[in-house]
């Protein structure tokens, strides 16, 4: 039937051609043990340590002339490049680069017949899979003879315009090929055979520690370090001897690389602050759910929107695209423990470390222009540090805090977002002497714009601190807990129901809860039935 | 086996395209009435050739040959390219014939071939959805 006829030419139109050829070439590209020792070999002889993307570079450069010295042996083999034009002989061996360049041998030549296209030959061809196929030859009309095929290849194979394209792809899967291997060595994103490093001994490492020792912990600039130990003099490639001190500062135990992204920074670990190595009691948290995928869209968005670090794996938090300013909403957890979560949302404005969990960053006051020196902690998924200025600020738990990257990565700008200072009806926890808690609409004096539902004011935050104190021995259920708040809450409207965002910033005024926990108790439980709008409340057996 | 009329009556939605086959069993001047759309040069070289259905036909894409109808082929493939071969004013028949040799005979709407022809699609529908079948032009 013609019309599968013309069904099947437009199937011909999808057979590989080179650039297509080429493309799933680097998409598909595994990194072999050959390529690993060529990228060794190289280093070897260079001398000079190269960041991952340079070694990318240097692995398309090497593919690409491997693929050339392929492709003229393929060429050598395979003869001509078949255009309808030409004419051939019997005997000819042709490639047919529009047939994803398979070869083959003419067997005969014949006239060919079809009054709309003049007088042509059709050649039989043998191909190299065994099959017979005929192809036209000496016919000068046909769209093929157009295509210079050099030109097609030539742009394929440049590799600036590879790494353009792929170069995340091959670095990432370059990165992951060099991990699992042991000659050579990384020190953030950059790579060495461990054989060429320059040895930096025990005193050398000593003297490092008694130099941060003197600067109170650091941190200290790799080339200062240099410097303090006079490595500098002794004549040595100055970006080995950086890397080699790096990687000797790396395997100790006594020394944090602190700095971020390209720039390494060292600190004495013994002398950073308390909250950096070991988690606020406020942070801690025994539940760790991240938020479910089998979640309906609103409840996804609004447990999305909380911006809890608990709800989030490392990779939804390093996939945050970078941006200028973001909004963030304090709780009460991050508040008392002077911190701020790492998530998608704060990520957007903090700088990235590829090598260090700690980074030692600098927040600036807008209006006062005071610099608060702060540690961003990923591993835990929090920044600390900023107690005092939430005090000096006269923030509270729901508090609404801006943050504006710069143009240096560890320094970034805050503010409370701006508000007239008034008073205003806010829960208000107060604390009993038997350590119960009561919550009451209160008018409190407020300094920076709130968000309504998680605002909670806090009187007495040494009473709160007992309680707190007292819970770590206790460690009541979270669905108790859950009731006594919930009881608690719904005695502030008349209908008793409790809204999710009230309740989920209420019960982190106790106990450290992620979203998704708070929900899975509220839906699994018979005490409680949801209402509608994100609104609870407590069923009349409970 | 050639395709049954359909019981179900053409809409807008519906998607047409020229049956060859059942044109040739229908039509025996079908030949003829091709030959016209062809270019000055190509109906030269056709004149001669009063019915050969199996003449090489070569792949724009590959250079391969099969053997085929070369009207068609050269109707589809060379004449139907050229710039003067749609004619405003021409019969709407002949306009939304020309359509689908211009577009490889790929099956088109009423609402599609509307666009192209700038006729109304009810007008359109009302010629080519009717119970006559003009240069095998039906639902597919």
């Amino acid at each position: 039937m013609y019309n599968l006829m013309i069904l099947d030419f437009y199937e011909d139109i999808m057979t590989v051609s080179p650039m297509k050829k080429n493309s799933t070439y680097w998409e598909k590209l595994e990194i072999s043990s050959d390529d690993l020792q060529y990228l060794t070999n190289y280093l070897f002889e260079t001398e000079e340590p190269l960041p991952i993307n340079s070694l990318s570079l240097v692995l398309v450069n090497h593919r690409l002339q491997l693929h050339a010295k392929e492709e003229a042996a393929r060429k050598a083999e395979a003869g001509l490049t078949y255009k309808p034009k030409e004419s051939y002989e019997v005997g000819t061996r042709l490639s047919f680069p529009e047939l994803d360049n398979i070869t083959g041998v003419i067997k005969s030549i014949r006239e060919g017949d079809n009054p709309g296209l003049g007088i042509f030959q059709i050649a039989t061809v043998e191909l190299e899979d065994g099959t017979i196929k005929e192809f036209a030859v000496n016919l000068p009309g046909h769209p093929l003879n157009e295509i210079d095929y050099s030109a097609a290849s030539a742009e394929a194979q440049s590799a600036e315009s590879i790494m353009k394209t792929y170069g995340r792809q091959l670095s990432n899967q370059l990165r992951a090929a060099l991990d699992a291997q042991h000659d050579l060595v990384r020190i953030g994103d950059t790579w060495f055979p461990h054989s060429l490093l320059i040895d930096i001994g025990p005193g050398q490492l000593n003297i490092a520690e008694a130099v941060l020792d003197s600067l109170g912990g650091g941190p200290i600039g790799i080339e200062e370090l240099m410097e303090q130990l006079e490595l500098t003099k002794s004549g040595e490639n100055p970006k080995l001897l950086a890397f080699s001190l790096n990687y000797a500062l790396q395997e100790d135990s006594r020394f944090d690389e602190v700095g971020t992204t390209g720039q390494f920074s060292w600190f004495l670990k013994r002398l950073e602050p308390a909250e950096v190595l070991k988690t606020p009691l406020y942070l801690q948290s025994d539940g760790h759910s991240l938020i479910s995928n089998d979640l309906d869209d609103s409840t996804y968005q609004l447990l999305d929107s909380l911006d809890d670090e608990l709800s989030f794996s490392d990779e939804d938090i390093n996939d945050a695209e970078a941006s200028d300013s973001i909004y963030l909403t304090l709780t009460y957890p991050h508040w008392r423990a002077g911190s701020m979560p790492v998530t998608p949302l704060t990520n957007q404005v903090f700088p990235t470390a590829l090598e260090s969990d700690t980074i030692k960053v600098e927040f600036i006051d807008e209006q006062s222009k005071q610099a608060i020196s702060a540690w961003i902690v990923r591993e835990k998924k929090y920044v600390i540090g900023l107690r005092e200025w939430y005090e000096e600020k006269n923030l509270m738990p729901g508090s609404i805090i801006g943050i504006k990257r710069t143009k240096e990565p560890g320094v970034m700008i805050i503010s409370p977002e701006k508000k007239r200072s008034n008073k205003e009806w806010v829960k208000t926890v107060l604390v009993g002497a038997d350590g119960g808690l009561v919550f009451a609409l209160l008018r409190q004096p407020i300094s920076a714009g709130f968000n309504e539902r998680m605002a909670i004011a806090i009187p007495d935050v040494a009473g709160l601190d007992s309680v707190w104190q007292n819970r770590q021995t206790k460690s009541p259920a979270l669905k108790t807990d859950v009731m006594r708040m919930m009881t608690e809450l719904s005695k502030l409207n008349n209908q008793h129901h409790v809204h999710f965002v009230d309740l989920y910033a209420s019960i982190n005024v106790v106990r450290r809860t992620a979203p998704m926990d708070l929900m899975n108790i509220l839906l699994s439980s018979e005490e409680f039935f949801h209402v509608g709008d994100n609104y609870f409340h407590i069923t009349e057996k409970a | 086996m050639l395709k049954k009329p359909s019981l179900i009556k053409p809409n807008l939605s519906t998607k047409f395209a020229i049956d060859f086959d059942w044109w040739k069993s229908q039509d025996q001047n079908w030949r003829n009435s091709l030959l016209s759309y062809l270019c000055p040069e190509h109906r030269e070289n056709f004149a001669s050739h009063s019915d050969a259905s199996t003449f090489d036909l070569v792949n724009p894409q590959t250079g391969e040959v099969s053997q085929g109808d070369a009207l068609i082929d050269t109707l589809i493939n060379h004449c139907a390219k050229q710039d003067d071969f749609i004619t405003p004013g021409a019969p709407l028949v002949d306009s939304i014939f020309k359509t689908f040799l211009s577009n490889h005979n790929q099956p088109l709407n009423c609402e599609e071939l509307s666009k192209i022809v700038h006729k109304p699609a009810a007008t359109i529908l009302s010629t080519i959805g009717g119970f006559k079948v003009y240069k095998g032009i039906r639902p597919v």
